[in-house]
């Protein structure tokens, strides 16, 4: 059983910013195939952010608001940022890049491609705005399993965490439809996902009333899943937050869910307050 | 042929307003691209659309002699006049 | 499980421009081979610039059984190759083997898919970057921990980096880190659309350098704990020591020139593999050959050895292979450290006067060391540092 406490959370989803509007974990799927909203990160504070791709600036908004909600001012002080990481799982957010670069190319010729469209084809420039933005200056990991692993990402945040080499790991998970065009050839193990960009600020030693406890495990034996709602992998960092919204507002004391995932193992989730 | 360098320069900053997201001004061509936010990689943009428009090429080494707004003015219309 | 096992390196296979093994590779770099040609993976006749470092005839590395894509064609051969001389005899598609990983960094990933639907051609195979690793766990029934790493062109040290927490941490006996790329049209026309690729050669730290020039290939290891190497009879190769991650917060495409970033990332590898800085012989430069990065470079290894480093690129020979970049200087490292030949850069005509290291040009140099640094940078501000230290079998280091 692994453990990590969670002291701030980012959300933006088909219910827009935020995590008042988010359903229990059990309830996710029902939101079937939702699309992101249109959202205009200036109306919730977050200026400059324009010359950044739709997905760039939804994240700026959910990892800034996991900045606030765990108190930390941002950009971050250097001895701050150096002691903080970044892990980020994505895996289609570069697709409308690529097209966009060989509509520039047919359109203007191959050496007449606008420069900022490639940096957008790296799986990583994601993180690499957000470092920038936020001052981010310890590890910064991208992870592209073709299904997304909150497993993987958490783990990462709980050795980074352990071995001291930081203080504060932010994790976000971007969960967007590929183009229609690239969609046979995408690897997805579930055809309808909802979409969403979601932040958790995971920090060592914080037991603060705005502070819950997230523990998962691997299980091997499926029947311990028999009494938890079972969420799709690509919904699992949305049920974190929605579990925390839950929790330090004390509608719930504990929250429970597993997460499928055949190539990636079956994980149970479990969450409390950090203060219990 | 770019006559009127006015007309060019207020193009410049209408494009140079959309890369940057801020409003900017004629009192801007004079100003040092840092100041305006304006990096290495706006920079190359700024070229690939002026190159678009005005059939020219800007190299490597012209790109980085740029410091003001002017200096792009006086680049690409010393380009097409020769 | 303690956080000290000393982690040892036990196989190692490549795929580059210039050869398909390990040994093969050694010899093509230090007789100054170079795998420059005109691309032909697709048509480069319109670009400005033409020329990469590409594997031969990579569509009949064929071991994967079902069509795949370009990059998972690089990497099996890499992998069976490092998991031979490993003395590990796995039995393609029977064995399980649920205490074996793997950790695949990647650029591009498996892009052929994406770009032959934008190029009108019809796709047969699944894209994106983790079926790479999901294809090389299956067949070679890698159960264990999986990762796919997407830092661009420090994935390779970054998988590597990931491997030796999972093997620190007990979750895996056997980890395999790789790093792979194909050759793509996005990342060529992209690399153009920076002005960041040069137009003939490609010539790191050279006063005229212009540019990188694009490679393919893939590099893999196999790494374990030292007490199960050594209790199941294998032989290792070298130590993988430390490794620093840092991100510089600077530009999204360049370094930053006062590279702060890059000797946080090399001083915390050092810390990490418990050593002096004096005691590291020499570093394999991430040396990309663009202007930007090798004066950033140059700076950030004179704040950390001062006058005594001693440094080259292999960029020249097979060009920047992205992901794989770092996976295959890892390797070319271990050759270094056994052999006590270091590589050259080549192309080398006269170094730049603002690189004020000591760069190995045009002719390897004989010098036996113990511990070697590999360093790669990476859009988004990304730098890794790797140390790797002589295995001496009799002597050990601890």
């Amino acid at each position: 059983m692994y453990s990590l406490t969670l002291a701030g959370v980012g959300v933006v989803s088909p219910a827009g910013v935020g995590t008042e509007f988010l359903p229990r974990p059990a309830d996710i799927a029902t939101w079937g195939q939702a699309r992101l909203p249109d959202i205009d990160p200036a109306s919730y504070g977050w200026d400059g952010l324009k010359r950044l791709s739709r997905v760039a600036r939804y994240g700026s908004v959910v990892v800034g608001e996991a900045f606030r909600s765990a108190g930390i001012q941002v950009p971050l002080q250097p001895d701050i940022g150096r002691r903080t990481g970044l892990i980020v799982c994505t895996n289609h957010s570069n697709l409308e890049p690529i097209i966009s670069i060989y509509q520039d190319a047919l359109q203007y010729g191959v050496n007449h491609v606008n420069p900022s469209l490639f940096p957008e084809t790296v799986m990583n420039a994601f993180a690499g705005h957000l470092s920038i933005l936020f001052q981010i200056q310890g590890t910064n990991v991208t992870l592209s399993d073709t299904i997304p692993s909150a497993a993987s990402a958490f783990l990462y945040a709980r050795d980074l965490l352990a071995a001291g080499m930081t203080d504060t790991v932010i994790c976000c998970m971007v969960t967007v439809q590929p183009p229609s065009i690239f969609e046979h050839v995408t690897h997805k193990e579930q055809s309808s996902e909802v979409e969403s960009i979601v932040a958790l600020l995971f920090r060592k030693g914080v037991e603060a009333e705005t502070s819950t406890l997230l523990k998962w495990k691997e299980i091997t034996n499926l029947s311990e899943m028999n009494e938890v709602p079972i969420i799709r992998p690509s919904d699992a960092f949305l049920a974190v937050a929605s579990a925390h919204q839950g929790l330090i507002h004390r509608k719930t004391c504990e929250e429970q869910w597993g997460v499928s995932g055949r190539s990636n193992g079956y994980h149970l989730f479990s969450m409390t307050s950090a203060q219990e | 042929m770019i006559q009127d360098v006015n007309k060019f320069n207020a193009k410049l900053i209408k494009l140079a307003s959309q890369l940057t997201g801020d409003e900017l001004t004629e009192e801007c061509l004079e100003r040092p691209l840092n100041e305006l936010n304006i990096d290495s990689l706006m920079v190359l943009e700024l070229a690939v659309h002026l190159e678009r428009e005005y059939g020219i090429r800007l190299e490597e080494e012209e790109l980085s002699s740029l410091n003001t707004l002017s200096d792009v003015t006086a680049k690409v219309i010393g380009k097409r006049q020769s | 499980m303690s956080n000290q096992e000393n982690i040892v390196i036990t196989g190692m296979g490549v795929v580059t421009p210039i050869g398909s093994t390990v040994e093969s590779t050694w010899r093509a770099l230090l007789n100054g081979d170079c795998g420059a040609k005109e691309i032909r993976a697709f048509n480069s006749s319109e670009h400005a610039c033409k020329m990469g470092c590409e594997v031969d005839e990579v569509e009949h590395l064929s071991i994967y059984p079902e069509p795949a894509g370009r990059a998972t064609r690089l990497l099996l051969p890499a992998v069976e190759n490092a998991l031979y001389i490993a003395g590990l005899r796995i039995e393609p598609g029977k064995d399980d083997l649920n205490r074996y990983g793997i950790c695949v960094g990647t650029t591009m990933g498996e892009i052929t898919p994406f770009e032959d639907l934008m190029a009108g051609r019809r796709s047969e195979y699944v894209g994106g970057p983790g079926i790479i690793a999901i294809q090389a766990a299956d067949y070679f029934g890698l159960n264990g921990p999986r990762w796919t790493i997407t830092n661009a062109c420090a994935a390779g040290n970054m998988a590597i980096s990931r491997a030796v927490d999972e093997l620190r941490a007990g979750r895996a006996d056997v980890m395999v880190a790789a790093g792979v790329d194909a050759m793509s049209w996005v990342a060529f026309t992209g690399f153009v659309s920076l002005r960041a690729m040069t137009p003939d050669l490609c010539r790191p730290f050279d006063a005229e350098r212009k540019g990188l020039m694009l490679g393919e290939g893939a590099g893999a290891l196999v790494l374990e704990r030292e007490s199960d190497a050594r209790r199941r009879g294998a032989e290792p190769l070298a130590r993988l020591l430390g490794y620093g991650l840092s991100s510089d917060a600077h530009h999204i495409t360049q370094p930053d020139p006062s590279a702060a970033g890059s000797i946080r990332a090399m001083e915390a590898a050092i810390k990490m593999a418990g050593i002096d800085k004096e005691q590291i012989g020499y570093v394999s430069a991430h040396g990309t050959g663009t202007p930007a990065n090798d004066r950033m470079e140059s700076v950030a290894l004179r704040h950390v050895f001062g006058d005594n480093v001693i440094t080259s690129s292999i960029k020249g020979h097979i060009g920047h292979t992205l992901g794989a970049a770092s996976a295959i200087e890892a390797i070319i490292c271990i050759k270094a450290l056994e052999t006590g030949w270091l590589p050259q850069t080549i192309n080398m005509r006269r170094q730049d006067a603002d690189c004020r290291i000591r760069v190995i040009a045009n002719e390897p140099l004989a010098k036996r060391t113990d511990y070697i640094m590999s360093n790669a940078y990476a859009f988004g501000g990304i730098n890794s540092s790797i140390v790797i230290g002589r295995y001496e079998r009799d002597n050990p280091i601890e």
